[in-house]
């Protein structure tokens, strides 16, 4: 499949356009919470991930909930690419109820970061829960998030 | 007037008069929804749940797979769906501080039958004790997930 993180900067309609022109069979990477397979996940594959969520929100979400807006879509793809070499940590990408998309990363089975990233604004959540503290989240920019996200995972 | 018999909703939900009932509440009620499954309960979490108004089913009047039945459209009984649970007690006890005015943010249970649903009920927010209709900022939110989290359930059905 052809690489979609270099076009992220571009008009917002080409990413639309490209998936909807991406064949069927291409579309359809399986993706899974272990890690072995998490360590192998590209770039590509991840981005089809959120892709997918993005189209099964549309389909599924109820009216209670929030869908995720373009905005959000495209923050998600600038995160991935920012943080390409940290990716064998992720656990898990989902679209939120509450609009946008979240990012696990895991390790083993006592700690995890969740970075959400919202409809709307250009705020992002870092959550850092850690087995025995009380969870932390802090609304930061998108380049502080970056920073944070990169000095923590330093120490795992 | 809406046709419950049509919509395929079984009789003992349709509402028949019957008023809410809000102050019959136990801390371990269960509240059912319904949810689109996930591979964790996390994600569970992340997709089905917004912090606006929520909708459950009470379990005092009906089973878990009484939430799969669809009032709002012509898909009327969502089988592919789940159903999750969390207890009155873990919904209530649950207290976000706003992280600069520290105001908590807690939830309420409301019985809230529709027509066709007499256990519907909704979660509503509150912020210092007066109710809201979104949760700002974003960080609270996340905190109340993770708590949701702790705390859900899926049910056998």
């Amino acid at each position: 499949m052809k690489a979609l993180l270099d076009f992220y900067e571009v008009k917002d309609d080409m990413h639309f356009f490209f998936y909807k022109h991406t064949p069927k069979e291409e579309q359809n990477i399986s993706f899974t919470s272990s890690n072995e397979k998490i360590n192998q996940i590209s770039s590509d594959e991840l981005t089809e991930k959120i892709w997918k969520e993005y189209e099964k929100s549309l389909e599924e979400f109820t009216d209670d909930l929030t869908l995720p807006d373009k905005k959000s879509f495209y923050k998600a793809l600038r995160f991935i690419k920012e943080i390409n070499g940290h990716r064998a940590f992720i656990k898990s990408v989902c679209a939120l109820g509450s609009g946008g998309f979240s990012f696990r990363f895991q390790k083993q089975d006592t700690e995890y970061i969740d970075i959400d990233i919202y409809n709307g604004d250009d705020t992002l959540v870092f959550l850092h829960s850690k087995k025995g503290q009380e969870p932390k989240a802090f609304d930061l920019s998108f380049s502080e998030t970056i920073t944070m996200l990169k000095g923590a995972l330093k120490h795992w | 007037m809406v046709n419950c018999k049509e919509l395929g909703i079984p009789d003992h939900l349709h509402k028949n008069g019957r008023i809410a009932e809000n102050n019959n509440f136990t801390f371990d009620e269960k509240m059912f929804r319904r949810v689109i499954p996930k591979e964790s309960l996390s994600e569970i979490v992340k997709y089905n749940f917004d912090f606006k108004s929520m909708s459950f089913n009470r379990e005092k009047y009906s089973d878990a797979k009484d939430v799969l039945y669809n009032i709002k459209d012509n898909n009327h009984y969502m089988s592919s769906h789940s159903v999750a649970s969390l207890r009155v007690e873990d919904i209530e006890n649950i207290i976000v501080l706003h992280p600069d005015d520290k105001q908590p943010y807690t939830f309420k249970s409301i019985h809230d039958p529709e027509e066709c649903m007499y256990p519907h009920s909704i979660v509503q927010v509150l912020k210092q004790g007066t109710k809201v209709s979104e949760i700002k900022p974003s960080s609270v939110k996340s905190l109340i997930r993770t708590e949701y989290e702790k705390t859900i359930k899926i049910e056998k059905i």
